[in-house]
Parts: structure tokens; sequence; C-alpha cells
């Protein structure tokens, strides 16, 4: 390898097709590095240090729970709220039972009396041979004493 | 392959696709048991990289578990498109160049300078180093640890994921976030150094001739 290629590897400038290739033959015959690399043993962490990590985990997993919660709480409050809100500011239809009882009253105690007075009027003609409108029968008369 | 989709290639661990997909999907219903599983097939291989990158075994430990929890709350955003060990390695080099930076810490300290590494730049190929050949002992592995140690972070890190991870140009070039070419050129350099320190070691003690 020329010295103006290995110094455009050096400042990672970029090269030209054929100094590309030429790196790339480089890279792909056989190397120490490789052989070497492979040899090497894998780390194993402790038991110790896989529980502490397993515990981290669950308290992050509890922590992204209760913030979803925690969300979901807090817009729940917020939209029972503003549901309120809005409620409360509607227009209420007026409910006058009063005003109800007021007209129905009448119709119904004008019914009732011209039913009950009818009642009489005819119970005591019937009965006694007296109209009401001649007066009441338990007065003693002036002729009479 | 067990029954959980484990495959030991080797002494490595490793998930196929299709169970990878799986264990991805019920990490995101936040399942503490399936993300367990991927820890179990990578956690070795992550604190091997994170250990050779910081050289602080205790900080490599925390490091380590600072991925897996990093990877558990943010595995929601995994959109797929990289391999979930890419992924993985992508976090933890990101958290090596964090540690460095707060540890204000040049991240090339125990790098040699340029003029150095252009030294180092010579032909590595060599059909004397096939795997076979080479029987690791500690000493030689203590050899490996301080040419590794030796090196600048940015080929360290492309040698680490290259040559002991296995993984492609692409997908280097997608966890350390530089071009494919800059890959290419760092793993040349790596070689280099790794050949000329454990090299002149193999020949000294007589290994090769």
């Amino acid at each position: 390898m020329n010295s103006k290629l290995k110094k455009k590897l050096v400042d990672e400038q970029a090269l030209s097709a054929a100094e590309a290739l030429e790196l790339d033959q480089a890279l792909d015959s056989p190397s120490l590095s490789r052989a070497l690399m492979s040899k090497l043993t894998d780390d194993e962490p402790s038991l110790a240090w896989r529980s502490s990590l397993n515990q981290s985990l669950i308290k992050a997993s509890g922590a992204k729970a209760a913030s979803k919660v925690l969300k979901w709480g807090s817009g729940i409050v917020v939209t029972a709220a503003a549901a309120l809100g809005i409620i409360a500011l509607l227009p209420r239809p007026v409910v006058e039972p009063n005003r109800v009882l007021v007209k129905s009253q009448p119709v119904m105690s004008n019914i009732e009396e011209s039913l009950v007075s009818a009642h009489k009027e005819a119970d005591l003609e019937s009965g006694l041979g007296v109209s009401l409108s001649q007066g009441s029968t338990d007065a003693p008369s002036s002729d009479s004493l | 392959m067990d029954r959980l989709g484990v495959a030991y290639l080797g002494a490595r661990k490793q998930i196929d696709l299709a169970t990878e997909q799986a264990l991805v999907a019920q990490c995101r219903r936040q399942d503490v048991q399936a993300f367990g599983k991927i820890v179990d097939a990578y956690q070795g291989r992550v604190l091997g990289f994170v250990r050779r990158m910081l050289r602080s075994e205790e900080e490599a430990l925390d490091v380590t578990q600072e991925v897996f929890i990093k990877a558990f709350q943010s595995v929601a955003r995994f959109d797929g498109r990289s391999s979930l060990r890419t992924w993985l390695f992508r976090i933890a080099h990101n958290l090596c160049v964090d540690r460095a930076r707060k540890a204000e810490r040049t991240p090339d300290q125990h790098s040699l300078d340029a003029a150095s590494e252009a030294d180092d730049a010579i032909e590595f190929s060599d059909s004397r180093w096939s795997p076979e050949s080479l029987v690791m002992n500690d000493e030689l592995s203590e050899v490996v640890e301080q040419a590794l140690g030796t090196m600048s972070d940015k080929l360290r890190t492309v040698l680490l994921l290259h040559d002991r991870e296995d993984m492609a140009y692409e997908e280097i070039a997608a966890a350390v976030d530089v071009p494919v070419g800059t890959v290419k050129s760092r793993l040349f350099l790596a070689r280099a150094h790794m050949q000329r320190v454990v090299g002149g070691y193999l020949e000294m003690d007589g290994r090769v001739q």
C-alpha cells in the first residue's frame, strides 16, 4: 500500500475507486486480528449483577405502567371535569311543577265541584223534595211556630 | 436451538430473526421476562464490548446495565430497520462515548497519535494467521487486550464490532454513525496496529517463523 493511500486512511479522506478496491482486497485477506478476536472469551456477568438488572427492569416497567395509569387517570378526571363544566353551562329546561299543578287543578276541581254539586242537588231534590235553592229544611219556619 | 429460539453458535448465543421479532413485540408491552431472554443472549457480548471500550470492570458493569435499561425503556421506538444486535451495540457505543466525555477524558486519550497510526498502516495480510493455528492462552490474551488498549477508541470500536462481533460494514456504520468507507479505513488501521503489536509478540515468542 502506498503512502498516499495510508495518509488518506488516517485522515479519513474519500478514496478513489481504485484505492477503494485496494482497501477492500486488503480487508478481505486473512488477518491476524480476526483470528485473535475470535479466540477471545466472552465476559459473563455475575448472578448478582443480573439480579440487580432485573430489579431495575421491573422498576422501569412499573414506572412506565404507573405513568400510563397516571396519564389515563388524569385524562379521565380532566374529561369528567370538562363534561361537568359543559353540562353546567348548558341552558336547562325550566321545570315549573306549580304552574302545571295550577293549570291542571282548576280543571280537575271544576269537574269535581260540578259533579259533586250536581250529585248533591240531585240527591236532595229526590230525597227531600226540596231544592237547595229554596233553603234549608232544618231551620224552623215562623209559620210552624 | 432451544425452545426459546436461542441458538448457541460456537460458544455464543444468537437469537433467530423470528424469535427476535416476537420478543421485541412482547417487550413493547413491557414484558420483563421476554426482555430477559434478550439480556441472556447479549449480556456477555455487550459487557465484553463495553469493558474493552472503558477498561474499568466496575464502570463496564454499570454501563452494561444502563444499556439494557435504556433499551428496555425505548424498545417501543425500535423500528426493526437494523437488527436488535446492531441497535444494542449502538446504545452501548453511545453510552461509552458519553462516559468518556463525562470523565473529561478525550476519546483518544489512550490512542496513538496520528503519525504513529500512519506508521501502523502496514500490510497486515498474512496467511500464517488462522484461527486454527492460534492457541489463545492467558499471556496471548493479555497481549491482545493490551493491543486493544493502546488503540484509539474509534479504531477499537470498529475492530471489536467487525472482527469480534462479526458485524457487517453497513451495520457498524449504522451503529457508530459514520460512512461505510470510514468504517473500512478504521478497520484497516486497527488491524495494522494489532498486527504490529501481537504479530511482534508471536514472532518473538517463536510461534511463527
